[in-house]
């Protein structure tokens, strides 16, 4: 009796899982159907197929129409936009220094800066064509000391500059190329105790990626400074004096950086810059403007796609060894997108 | 000698934490210890004649490096040296600190940084341009319930333009230990030199610190502990207290796994 029950369930069961497997039969009277039309064929040969009753459209799902945004046949389609590319970009500056990238075309980008030693710096630049970008920035790295005695040197700030820098991005005219580009940096006359100090300095730079998480820029510079005032002890006219008066070797140093990822989103940077320190009643023409060395080193964070945290330590004078003189700084880095999505709207 | 053999046995047997604390320092001596990205931590402490205390506000940038701001009185000053107790300098602080955690170069490494501090915006003194800085490189080890802090310092300050001590190297140690009875409390001790200003030069005196560290809450600890200048005397020894809190944000990029 029992296996007879077994027998009968096995049976319903394999019949109804063969029964679900096989695919739902279309109803003939729908319209559209696979089989909508073939099916009224069965039977009748030769006569029209009688037209089939009206059926209100369902609810969900069935035939509701041509799709409204299909594409119209023969009318062209418009070229689909290129998606921008958007995000992190190559930094135009490491910490004190200008790399050999070049902000992409309309990227706005903006750095402010704060220091232990009072500083307050701001930085804004745009990109241009991808080969070039221009900005306007301020500087406190300039330096002066009123004579040989005078021991510390003191900021002047702020000091305004205009930059433009042109180039050409890594691996863009062969495999391997660095990054190079070409900038001039020039500061609006400054106005400080008496003395009218102005600065100018043309760089060339190529950076390079190693790896994926390490980058190196190398660069000269070529610097250029005046100074007009009473410009010796006991002056009673003044005088101009300009740096390119002296040696032409003294104008000209060697710059580089190392940038290091070791976390996806935070990079240690150190680079070794020049700023020019003038002294204004010095005897000698040769220590009136120089230039000294500048160590850099901190670490960039990358809060989002948009934004980066800087800080670190920054000496400003490291010839000298001068503990006392170290700063601790902190930056914000802004960059945008926005003017190049404008810009792409219009074409 | 048995004592230390088992001592060091035992220490070199224990586990070695997961994740670092987060302080920088024990009581006056740096540790190596570095903040996760974004994490912030404040301090504020009141000590006694004025010494030991602090308010500072740090941040974890990146999880490699930290910034440091705020304000202590731990370089003092006198004019009459001779008679008079020197008087805390209220100095601004600024540091920032660059290192790997414990074990990133390999199991057993200690957590290694270097760090930088200097000082601005002075107050309270008759030391024109009265300046601080110091440049240390500490490693720090979790070995089982201590913790064991090393290195050394270079230290300079100076005030006007003309009087500075010069970069001069120092070492630093510091030793913290939580019994396992008392896992919320901590053993602290540590020693450091510190500037002192006099009339006409700077020089540098040692300061030991011997105190306690209660974490009573997740995110905050309070600290009672005792400081002694080198040429104080016994009777020279000043009280502080301190409380730290530490505010981490929340991890977003964890995607949250529901209740079972």
């Amino acid at each position: 009796m029992k296996k007879r029950q077994g027998l009968i369930i096995t049976t319903v069961l394999v019949t109804a899982a063969i029964a679900r497997a096989q695919p739902q039969p279309v109803d003939p009277a729908q319209p559209g159907g696979e089989t909508g039309g073939s099916g009224a064929k069965i039977g009748s040969d030769s006569e029209d197929p009688p037209p089939p009753p009206p059926v209100d459209p369902p609810l969900t799902g069935g035939d509701i129409g041509p799709d409204p945004y299909a594409p119209t046949p023969g009318v062209p389609e418009l070229p689909k936009r290129k998606p921008l590319p958007r995000g992190p970009i190559s930094m135009p500056e490491m910490l004190t220094t200008p790399t050999g990238w070049l902000l992409p075309a309309a990227v706005l980008y903006s750095r402010t800066s704060l220091d232990t030693g009072g500083g307050v710096t701001s930085d804004t630049r745009v990109g241009l064509g991808d080969v070039a970008e221009f900005g306007i920035a301020t500087t406190d790295a300039v330096r002066e000391r009123s004579d040989d005695g005078d021991a510390s040197a003191s900021r002047i700030q702020p000091y305004v500059t205009a930059s433009f820098r042109l180039g050409v991005s890594e691996d863009r005219l062969f495999e391997g190329m660095p990054g190079m580009t070409l900038g001039f940096r020039k500061s609006f006359e400054r106005n400080h105790d008496g003395y009218q100090t102005r600065i100018a300095e043309l760089t060339l730079v190529a950076s390079k990626h190693l790896g994926k998480n390490t980058a190196i820029h190398v660069g000269g510079a070529f610097w250029d400074a005046s100074m007009a005032g009473f410009l010796s002890p006991g002056a009673t006219a003044r005088t101009e004096f300009a740096f390119h008066d002296g040696d032409v070797k003294n104008q000209v140093r060697a710059f580089g950086g190392l940038e290091v990822r070791p976390l996806p989103k935070s990079q240690i940077l150190i680079d070794l810059g020049w700023s020019p320190e003038f002294c204004y009643r010095c005897t000698s023409n040769d220590d009136k403007i120089k230039l000294r060395p500048t160590l850099s080193w901190g670490v960039r964070y990358a809060v989002a796609d948009f934004m980066n945290l800087e800080a670190g330590v920054r000496v400003p004078d490291i010839g000298t060894a001068n503990l006392l003189d170290a700063q601790i700084f902190g930056q914000v880095t802004f960059t945008s997108w926005a003017l190049r999505r404008a810009v792409d709207s219009l074409k | 000698m048995r004592l230390s053999l088992t001592l060091l046995v035992v220490l070199a047997t224990s586990r070695v934490a997961a994740a670092d604390p987060v302080l920088s320092r024990v009581l006056t001596a740096p540790t190596a210890w570095l903040p996760p990205a974004g994490t912030v931590i404040g301090t504020a402490g009141y000590g006694r004649f004025g010494d030991g205390g602090m308010i500072n506000l740090g941040i974890g940038l990146g999880g490699l490096a930290a910034l440091d701001l705020g304000a202590e009185n731990d370089v003092r000053g006198c004019t009459a040296c001779d008679d008079d107790r020197p008087d805390a300098i209220v100095m601004g602080r600024a540091g920032f600190r660059l290192g790997v955690r414990q074990g990133a170069w390999g199991r057993g490494a200690p957590a290694l940084v270097f760090g930088v501090r200097t000082t601005f915006a002075a107050r309270g003194h008759t030391f024109g341009k009265a300046r601080a800085a110091e440049a240390h490189l500490v490693a720090s080890w979790v070995v089982g319930p201590t913790r064991l802090h090393a290195g050394v310092a270079a230290l300079d300050a100076g005030f006007r333009d003309d009087v500075s001590l010069g970069p001069t190297v120092k070492p630093l140690a510091g030793f913290e230990w939580t019994p396992r009875e008392f896992p919320k409390s901590s053993l602290m001790a540590d020693v450091m030199w510190v500037p002192r200003l006099e009339p006409d030069r700077a020089l540098l005196e040692r300061v030991i610190g011997i105190g306690v560290r209660y974490q009573a809450l997740r995110w905050g600890s309070i600290e009672l502990g005792v400081r002694n200048r080198e040429d104080d005397g016994l009777a020279g020894t000043t009280v502080l207290v301190r409380v730290n809190g530490v505010w981490a944000p929340r991890d977003r990029t964890k995607k949250a796994t529901p209740p079972r």
